[in-house]
């Protein structure tokens, strides 16, 4: 029997975890009630497998579990729980990767990476560090959401199916298993392409309130799917993701800081897409989804975006625009460079939506609603 | 004190049948060490959990670190047939739960035609039905249930975790001419992923989850004491540290797992080395590398100093 005090506490850690963005129904509540008859809650280490095995369903859940973990049953009676010294009970020699030092290790390239790229914003290291955490698992998991957004087309491959068409070559194939006798028509469609996603990303000085939420983005983007390219654009535009995918935050921030010069300078939207169009025209199809992050601050021609804005738009299936500007009450797109993208527009939202739990949902939602996707 | 647990586990075992539900925790650990495989106290946690709630489990992380090892260790260590799915684009149905014998009806209903009979019901009975891996596993007769391997999940198509997520939830499949087939003692399910694409939610809320990632130098010491008899402790101690430098100091597409240690360990001993130097190392890095891009980011001098390095992380 488990006390209904400690029940009550696994309770409330569900919910923690819940309000983390975890998906944690109730049969993950009773899996986890039910393991912890079979262990000794007093070994901490058995009693925190039993809580990740049955709570945690991905990898890049783990650090923030750990760090809730030990953030809410190491200080139970406080109201704002310190952030725990996590690598007590670990030799610091023994290089490995046992939980403890994952979390260890998460925390400090975290902290590096604010570091070395967020100097107006290191007046709370600690806890840009747990934003970090929370925000790179919803950012990622908005970036998969957008990926899949669109109707997928048609690939050059095929797959068995009930409904599509009459496949001469698999049913004579399955009939000659059987003596040659037909046995049935064997049908199959086209299997879908996989969406593409092209993310540009704005790295002007105007956009240096949010330097912080767009590095993050930056590297989640690039890491969250295979098929998402990242570019970086002020007043040229740089390809991101083939040099930081795969790379620890500490990895990537060191490659960004070495090879992006252009973050912080002014801002020529339309002649990067321009370049993007010239340079990187293969990855323009009906299946990509172009994702721009920008306040639409443009110190360049006018005409020459709407040229650019318009031929993008003809060759790819759709654009989201996502505008940190558009986050405060009372927002009018009258600036000169989103006034000239709007009607080429799926939507335009605020920056946040990508930084909070459903919130690319909510916003396809909205378009689907008006006939949109 | 772990080979008592193995010769009681042995004992009992000969005489009444284990129940691998009912171990205890070092019970489990010392019957995976018993045959070769050395596992953290997490997993061993992890995997004692699974038995006892008779829940799959989903063992995700790096390869080469060993787990289809676990599934095959855990099937030796109790005894149990290990019944394998391996995973691959475009697996169906019929490849992973049942086919009809085509063949073997059609020769029954000529048969039945000869002699003057009428086909009926008969030829969809459990007779003309290939059993495929998953039908097997819970139709087995056996009092042992089996141990199912699903191996790399994440190369079957998405569709296919559809087919899995009956089977996950009630150890059951149907085939609709006959009805459900339902296993009296579950089989002990892993299931396991290189993340090569997400898996679904709904496969993953059906199963426990524990993450492989690369073990401690010291665990990794102890594997290769384990997997490759004879080899020299000073060595081995250098293969895990230069191993470790790989790992941890260059940025490599495909970082070298256990499996690449142990491979390179039974090279480098099949070679008579007895200490690590750089041009050996050079020879004989296809054990570890298995990217032409890596090859190019340990040249000459990288090499040096990754050898270089290791020798000072051992000493």
């Amino acid at each position: 029997m488990i006390a209904s005090t400690i029940k009550r506490r696994v309770v409330d850690f569900c919910t923690l975890l819940r309000a983390n963005g975890f998906s944690i129904g109730m049969s993950e509540a009773i899996d986890c009630a039910s393991a912890l008859k079979y262990i000794d809650i007093l070994d901490r280490e058995a009693f925190r497998q039993a809580l990740m095995c049955t709570l945690v369903k991905k990898a890049d859940q783990i650090p923030l579990f750990l760090y809730l973990f030990e953030s809410f049953f190491s200080n139970p009676n406080k109201e704002n729980p310190q952030i725990p010294l996590l690598n007590q009970g670990t030799t610091s020699s023994s290089g490995g990767y046992t939980p403890s030092t994952l979390l260890q290790r998460t925390q400090i390239s975290a902290q590096n990476w604010f570091k070395a790229y967020s100097p107006n914003h290191l007046e709370s290291e600690r806890h840009m560090a747990l934003e970090g955490l929370k925000h790179r698992y919803v950012v990622r998991r908005n970036i998969r959401t957008l990926e899949r957004a669109y109707p997928k087309l048609g690939g050059r491959r095929r797959r068995p199916s009930v409904k599509g068409e009459v496949d001469l070559r698999s049913t004579l194939r399955s009939s000659l298993k059987g003596s040659g006798d037909l046995r049935g028509l064997r049908r199959s469609e086209r299997k879908p392409a996989k969406n593409r996603l092209l993310v540009l990303v704005d790295v002007s000085g105007s956009m240096n309130s949010t330097t912080q939420s767009l590095l993050e983005l930056v590297y989640v983007a690039s890491n969250a799917t295979h098929t998402s390219s990242v570019f970086c654009f002020s007043t040229t535009i740089r390809r991101m993701d083939n040099l930081i995918r795969g790379k620890t935050p500490q990895g990537a921030a060191r490659v960004i800081g070495l090879q992006l010069s252009i973050w912080g300078s002014g801002t020529r939207i339309g002649d990067s897409l321009r370049s993007l169009l010239s340079e990187f025209s293969r990855l323009l199809d009906p299946s990509t989804l172009v994702v721009i992050i920008s306040d639409g601050w443009d110190l360049g021609d006018v005409g020459g975006l709407r040229e650019s804005i318009s031929e993008i738009r003809a060759r790819v299936g759709g654009i989201l625009w996502f505008n940190p500007l558009a986050d405060t009450e009372g927002y009018q797109p009258l600036t000169a460079g989103i006034s000239t993208v709007l009607p080429y527009l799926d939507a335009l939202a605020g920056l946040s939506c990508l930084f909070e739990p459903r919130g690319v949902r909510r916003i396809l939602a909205g378009m689907r609603a008006s006939g949109g996707v | 004190m772990w080979y008592v647990f193995v010769w009681v586990l042995a004992v009992v075992g000969a005489v009444f049948e284990v129940d691998e539900r009912a171990v205890s925790r070092e019970m489990l650990k010392s019957a995976l060490n018993s045959v070769g495989y050395i596992a953290d106290d997490a997993l061993i946690t992890t995997l004692y959990l699974s038995l006892r709630l008779g829940k799959p489990l989903l063992l995700e992380g790096e390869p080469g670190c060993g787990k289809t090892e676990l599934a095959k260790s855990l099937s030796e260590a109790f005894n149990r047939e290990l019944i394998r799915l391996q995973c691959y684009e475009g697996l169906d149905s019929s490849s992973a739960i049942y086919e009809w014998d085509y063949l073997r009806q059609l020769l029954k209903i000529r048969m039945l035609e000869a002699s003057g009979s009428i086909p009926d019901s008969e030829i969809f009975s459990e007779r003309f039905i290939l059993k495929r891996p998953l039908l097997r596993a819970v139709t087995h007769g056996d009092s042992k249930p089996p141990v199912l391997l699903i191996d790399e999940v994440d190369r079957a198509d998405e569709e296919f975790e559809g087919f899995l997520l009956e089977f996950l939830a009630e150890f059951q499949v149907t085939i609709p001419e006959l009805g459900s087939f339902k296993s009296k003692k579950p089989p002990i399910v892993v299931i396991t992923s290189n993340q090569t694409r997400e898996l679904g939610d709904g496969l993953r809320r059906r199963c426990l989850y524990y993450y492989v990632s690369f073990p401690t130098p010291q665990r990794e010491l102890e594997i290769l004491s384990v997997k490759v008899k004879g080899l020299d402790e000073a060595l081995a101690r250098q293969i895990v540290g230069f191993v470790r430098v790989l790992r941890e100091e260059f940025d490599l597409v495909k970082k070298p797992g256990v499996a690449e240690t142990i491979d390179w360990a039974r090279a480098l001993l099949s070679l008579d080395a007895k200490t690590l130097e750089p041009q050996l190392v050079g020879q004989t890095l296809s054990c570890l590398i298995k990217d032409s891009s890596d090859t190019l980011k340990l040249d000459g001098d990288a090499l040096k100093r990754a050898v270089e390095n290791s020798a000072a992380k051992t000493s």
